[in-house]
């Protein structure tokens, strides 16, 4: 009878244990998830932080291309518009390898004024977030007026 | 010798012990995991927040008060203060922001009163303010708090 007893407590016992061990697996999804989520909350407000940063020195500078080419910017070319990128690690701090990309788009359009339209995008992305996530997004256009085309 | 049928019990009420003690350890350290979980995303909440209040809250004070001559550098009594002018009923008056006592502080006061730091109300923990206004309307403030500091810039729309 004490025999039948301990076996019953023990298979008991064994389901308890069974029962736990998914609701910890369950509970241990949501804990990750929930880090995440927090990581990628404050990730964005500093992402905000930095490209509203960027866009007001771009609207401080009097020709921004020529500041962002002596700064040593990475320009690519693509039909009318320049992409100006520059990396970040994860606390912004400059840096070769960084996952954040810090990008600025520039588009030149000569207006009938005689000025030019500088319709510029900040963007910063997260390159090791699903393959890239943009993680905020600021236009910054300027009007340059007397301004042309190529001189810079 | 022993007797086999107590040494087969033994090995019982061993094996549930052990398994009871396995149970109560994994449960500990699932709450560990929790606590760690949750004052993690507690810390990075709380830093955001305070980030939010010193970027983007004094972003918008400066920007509500760009006109000309509306936002000046200055110190007062070895403070820096960042002065932003208003005029309410025709009478003339500046927000004054500044660092007093650990915390960032805000003060509304009549233009030409006497600076009192302690007036202030707090706005968000900070270790220092440092503010700048180039002739080109550059504004740069920074903003220390936990051992960092933090800086941003505007461009005045007025100058």
């Amino acid at each position: 009878m004490k025999t039948v007893k301990s076996r019953v407590f023990l298979v008991e016992l064994i389901l308890v244990i069974l029962f736990f061990a998914l609701s910890t697996a369950a509970v241990l999804q949501l804990f990750m998830a929930a880090n995440r989520q927090s990581e990628r909350s404050e990730l964005r407000t500093q992402a905000l932080v930095e490209a509203q940063n960027m866009a007001e020195r771009l609207r401080n500078t009097e020709h921004p291309q020529t500041v962002l080419d002596k700064e040593g910017w990475s320009a690519v070319a693509s039909g009318p518009s320049t992409c100006y990128t520059r990396r970040y690690d994860r606390a912004f701090q400059p840096s070769g390898e960084g996952e954040i990309v810090l990008s600025v788009t520039v588009e030149q359009q000569n207006s009938e004024g005689g000025g030019t339209l500088l319709k510029m995008k900040v963007a910063v992305e997260d390159t090791a977030d699903n393959g890239g996530r943009t993680l905020c997004s600021l236009d910054a256009d300027r009007y340059l007026p007397g301004w042309k085309e190529g001189a810079r | 010798m022993g007797n086999p049928v107590k040494n087969a019990h033994s090995v019982d009420v061993v094996f549930a012990v052990a398994l009871f003690a396995l149970f109560a350890v994994l449960s500990l350290m699932l709450v560990l995991i929790g606590v760690r979980s949750y004052s993690g995303a507690v810390e990075r909440s709380a830093a955001a927040a305070q980030t939010r209040a010193q970027v983007l809250y004094l972003s918008n004070k400066v920007r509500s008060a760009d006109q000309a001559g509306g936002v000046a550098v200055r110190q007062e009594n070895g403070i820096c203060v960042l002065s932003l002018a208003e005029e309410t009923d025709g009478e003339p008056y500046e927000t004054l922001i500044y660092c007093h006592d650990g915390k960032l502080m805000e003060q509304l006061a009549a233009k030409g009163d006497s600076f009192e730091p302690g007036n202030g109300q707090e706005i968000a923990e900070a270790a220092s303010f440092q503010a700048s206004l180039s002739q080109s309307g550059r504004l740069l403030i920074q903003v220390g708090s936990g051992g960092t500091v933090r800086s941003f810039e505007l461009a005045l729309r007025s100058r």
